[in-house]
């Protein structure tokens, strides 16, 4: 028994997969640590469809756990990077049945992959937020957004997203430089 | 982040609002993911294998109960069905019984609590204290009832009838023995279900002689099954508390839960295997001996099953089919709301009040 407590105790995420390797029945435990965190993130981007999403995030982990690189023993900043993926690749199969409606009147941009996530994207997020995040690029929303909602690191948006950590900082920087405009833009006052 | 860090706090503060995770949902993601790892593992499902059928002991019944309420029910129904609920309660140690003590705590069927508990540690009750009122179908017996009234300072009051509570009130308070579990639960609210079945066990170990808390395995199973029952009806007001032991429970051997519907509210029912066995009324009467020796007395219920058996004029062993003993909670609070055994069912209603309305204090 006290074996056994032990080694839950002292499994981290990066223990727990590396055990589903052998017993996949135990990547549960990674849902259970995590599956708040990831569902919160994922209806916070996509609505109604982000507990779908949300269950896809772990399902995909499950397949990819091979690749992961178990020095990281924090597993949530990868689950919320897979998630990223699927939003953004959700928000994009939405914007095509946007688009298809658009057609009618069509806009200069209606054929940007940014511009018609951006639409896609402004119906789940509300007006307000929607106009802030306009003209932040995806790329660049992503790491704000896993900053702002998920208080990831630079390095830990680097890992969910598999990208240098200085990649993550320019990104970071463009988005913010952007949004301090648009909230002044918008008469929103620092401080 | 620092104090120029406004924007990113603005932009925190927009996150749209998201209700938790339904408990109900999240099991259901959580099957299908491990039904997903069975596929890609060419193995077969944890929920679609049952537990290996190790003849296991069954709960440890009135005799081992030191509540009074739920006590009774089981007195009873150690009578109506020839002594079959409480008779292994005082069986020989389990090894003597070619059971494998050395059963890990299985948590992995029975997940769903644990994110029952998740669920259930965020909500509010209202009202200061927890009435719990079963009633009570015995085999044989016909029909009784009973209401615990849990005041969340820590009070207790049992009558056998709503009516009876005020009258119990002004007696005084009683003694819950379950205090203790209760009160370890509270603090595990959050913790791996492993650490919150050692708390459990550490907490009951004075109550069950003090050999449980390193006794065998499938033994300490019995003791959180059986108290955790009684635990969780008077925990309804303290959500940390539920959380607790249903993480505990989450670890009873063999456990699996089930979506259920119960008078239209979704339900949880949690089952636990009672392999086929055979009672000795002889080892009964003796553990009771013992107890007696031990403890100098015996609780009323206690004296009541006592005497029951001392009127049986046969000490031939019984034999009990297997089944399972089942009990119902509600999906989204954790309530209680029904627990069957073999010739017993106790139905629970279980709400928060507000204790100066019984004349409580």
């Amino acid at each position: 028994m006290s074996a056994d407590l032990d080694r839950v105790t002292i499994d981290s995420d990066a223990g727990v997969i590396e055990r589903s390797l052998r017993d996949p029945q135990a990547f549960g435990e990674l849902f259970d640590r995590h599956w708040g965190a990831v569902h919160r993130y994922c209806g916070s981007r996509a609505g109604s469809d982000g507990e779908g999403l949300a269950a896809e995030t772990f399902r995909l982990a499950f397949d990819r756990r091979a690749t992961y690189d178990t020095e990281r023993a924090d597993a949530l900043p990868w689950l919320l990077g897979l998630a990223t993926n699927l939003i953004r690749n959700h928000l994009r199969e939405r914007s095509r049945g946007t688009r298809a409606v658009g057609r009618l009147d069509p806009s200069p941009t209606a054929d940007h992959a940014d511009a018609a996530i951006d639409r896609a994207e402004a119906a789940l997020l509300g007006p307000v937020l929607t106009a802030a995040l306009e003209g932040i690029g995806c790329d660049d929303r992503d790491a704000l957004l896993l900053i702002a909602w998920n208080d990831l690191s630079y390095h830990e948006v680097a890992e969910a997203l598999d990208i240098p950590v200085g990649t993550v900082r320019s990104r970071i920087s463009r988005a913010r430089l952007r949004l301090r405009t648009r909230l002044s833009e918008l008469g929103y006052t620092r401080g | 982040m620092n104090g120029s860090d406004d924007d990113i706090r603005w932009v925190s503060a927009q996150r749209p609002a998201i209700d938790p995770p339904d408990a109900v949902a999240t099991s259901q993601a959580r099957a299908e993911l491990l039904r997903h790892a069975a596929r890609s593992a060419r193995l077969a499902p944890v929920a679609a294998a049952p537990s290996a059928a190790r003849p296991r002991r069954r709960r440890i019944a009135v005799l081992a109960r030191p509540r009074r309420g739920i006590a009774m029910a089981a007195a009873a129904a150690v009578v109506a069905a020839a002594c079959i609920t409480a008779a292994l309660a005082v069986a020989p140690r389990l090894g003597h019984d070619g059971i494998n003590t050395a059963i890990a705590p299985g948590v992995a069927k029975a997940q769903t609590l644990v994110l029952l508990a998740n669920h259930i540690a965020l909500a509010p009750r209202r009202g200061d204290a927890t009435l719990v009122f079963h009633r009570n179908a015995i085999r044989g017996e016909g029909t009784f009832t009973g209401a615990d009234l849990y005041l969340d300072n820590g009070r207790y009051y049992y009558a056998m009838t709503r009516a009876g509570l005020p009258a119990a009130i002004k007696a005084g308070p009683q003694d819950f023995s379950l205090k203790p579990i209760v009160d370890a639960m509270a603090s595990v609210s959050s913790a791996d279900p492993s650490v919150a079945r050692a708390a459990f066990l550490k907490a009951a170990d004075p109550l069950y002689g003090g050999d449980i808390q390193h006794g065998p395995t499938a033994e300490q199973d019995n003791v959180i099954w059986v108290s955790g029952v009684d635990v969780l009806g008077a925990a309804y007001g303290r959500p940390a508390v539920l959380a607790g032991v249903l993480r505990a429970l989450a670890t009873v051997h063999g456990v699996t839960v089930t979506h259920t519907t119960f008078h239209g509210v979704r339900t949880l029912d949690i089952a636990m295997k009672v392999p086929a066995q055979t009672v000795n009324l002889a080892a009964m009467k003796r553990a009771l001996a013992a107890r007696i020796k031990a403890m100098g007395h015996l609780t009323k219920a206690e004296a009541a099953v006592k005497q029951k058996l001392d009127a049986q004029s046969q000490s031939a062993p019984k034999t009990i089919p297997a089944h399972f003993m089942r009990l119902t909670l509600n999906a989204r609070t954790g309530g209680l709301m029904r627990y069957t055994d073999v010739g017993l069912v106790v139905t629970y209603h279980v709400t928060r009040v507000n204790a100066a309305r019984l004349g409580g204090r």
